[in-house]
């Protein structure tokens, strides 16, 4: 790999030479010093590369070995900036990427966060952030292991354990999120957990008691999860306190009515302008006017390649401004994404895969009917009641 | 002392001062350096016959590539299929 390199970075030449003694040129060059390499022949014809210096010391040898040499091919450096002496913008536009590419690396170009809940991320990015990991930080200034403890000591109601790696220009970042139990949690006595909604397990471990459904299975409210009563060897039973952690696909659908969209939907013009971010400089396509009155939401879309984050993102800012006059239904994504934010909380822990929205008029009153493809949290605590 | 000394001096001038004969390796059959040669006698896609002093050394084979050429080294590429010496 580095031979190639170097001798690309130095040059070379491919030739061929006909006629006279074969082995006496190789020989003479073996003698002179002269190198050259990958010798083929092919139809009484020799071909081979050397290095520019080498080439111009043939022709003596060739005189002497009685063969015509003729260079075939010239690659590397050399000849290329050679051929490129003219345009002096493609060498400033070079330089200035590997100028570019060598400061950018030392920056933070992408954070990831593994081993958690989506809603969960948010949080660890944003308590990073306030601690000095953002994209754009100075890789140097970063101290993985300082800042890993101050935000597993910030953070500890969230995550359990969390470790910050540098690797390249990615901060990965791996937490465990801190299982914590649901109002009911704190009961002790024995209980079984059942299905608090209807859907399909994706996954379930069982901390506690005895697994009754497998990965895949559809499930029913009320359906038993994981059973509080296990069999003993001797056939006695025994009556455990069931825990576990089990997820489940569902759809959450609802129907806002004219009135509840009152509230929100009371937006008429809608803004957008887009900026281009590079690390931590956000260069603007666009201004807005002043006026008074709007929500903003900000979508950021980072450019990849070949699955890696590249320091270079698009944002999208888009503001909704308030007529109260007109009642028009602004952009339903829009609508749904602010719907979705509203009720955020209680939907913390909740990742949605898919949204569906239709909107329908009757007598001149509007309604939005959404569904939501959800990855949630199943299970709550049913006691068992002993005679 | 003087053992380390000859060792050095041992490295120094490498497998042929021992016996004086070459130091051929043969890799895969596909690969093959020639240490101590003295020159080429011959070289074809076929054959390369390879002057090593007091006996030569000669390489069968399809097409067969002089990959490198270094002082008194020599590495052949291709498929070989077999090697003989002749004194």
């Amino acid at each position: 790999m580095f031979v190639v390199l170097f001798r690309l970075l130095f040059g070379y030449v491919c030739f061929n030479a006909k006629g006279g003694f074969t082995e006496r040129f190789i020989n003479l060059c073996s003698v002179r010093k002269i190198k050259i390499r990958n010798i083929k022949i092919y139809e009484n014809t020799l071909y081979a590369e050397t290095s520019i210096k080498s080439y111009k010391k043939l022709k003596e040898i060739s005189h002497l070995s009685g063969m015509k040499i003729r260079a075939i091919d010239k690659r590397g450096l050399p000849f290329f900036a050679a051929k490129n002496k003219k345009r002096i913008g493609l060498l400033i536009g070079l330089l200035l990427s590997v100028i570019f590419l060598i400061v950018s690396t030392q920056f933070v170009w992408s954070i990831e966060i593994t081993g958690t809940q989506e809603a969960n991320k948010r949080i660890i990015q944003t308590e990073l952030e306030a601690l000095g990991l953002y994209i754009g930080a100075p890789k140097k200034k970063i101290n993985a292991y300082e800042l890993a403890d101050k935000a597993m000591m910030s953070l500890s109601g969230e995550v359990s354990w969390l470790a910050v790696n540098i690797k390249g220009s990615t901060a990965v970042v791996e937490a465990r999120d801190y299982i914590k139990w649901r109002e009911d949690e704190t009961y002790r006595e024995a209980s079984n957990i059942i299905a608090d909604f209807d859907g399909l397990i994706l996954s379930i471990d069982v901390f506690n008691g005895k697994k009754e459904v497998n990965e895949g299975s559809a499930v029913k409210k009320g359906d038993l999860l994981i059973s509080g009563i296990v069999e003993n060897r001797d056939l006695s039973s025994q009556f455990l306190d069931a825990s576990g952690e089990i997820t489940a696909k569902h759809t959450v659908s609802g129907k806002l009515s004219q009135d509840s969209l009152n509230e929100t939907t009371a937006f008429a013009d809608i803004k957008r302008i887009k900026k281009i971010k590079i690390l931590n400089v956000t260069i603007p396509l666009g201004f807005f006017k002043k006026e008074e009155g709007y929500d903003e939401f900000v979508s950021e879309n980072k450019m990849k390649y070949n699955g890696k984050i590249l320091p270079f993102s698009i944002i999208e800012v888009t503001r909704l401004y308030y007529k109260d006059s007109d009642k028009k239904l602004p952009d339903v994504n829009i609508f749904l994404d602010f719907y979705f934010q509203k009720n955020y909380e209680k939907m913390k822990n909740t990742l949605v895969t898919d949204k569906k929205y239709s909107i329908k008029e009757r007598n001149g009153l509007l309604s939005l009917e959404y569904s939501y493809e959800c990855i949630d949290f199943l299970g709550k605590k049913e006691k068992i009641l002993i005679e | 002392m003087l053992n380390t000394k000859a060792k050095n001096e041992n490295k120094n001038e490498g497998f042929i001062c021992e016996t004086g004969a070459p130091h051929i390796e043969i890799d895969g059959g596909k690969i093959c350096l020639i240490e101590g040669s003295k020159g080429i006698i011959e070289y074809s896609e076929e054959t390369v016959r390879i002057n090593c002093g007091n006996l030569i050394f000669q390489i069968n084979g399809f097409d067969l590539i002089l990959e490198g050429m270094e002082n008194d080294r020599i590495r052949v590429c291709g498929k070989i299929i077999s090697t003989e010496f002749s004194y």
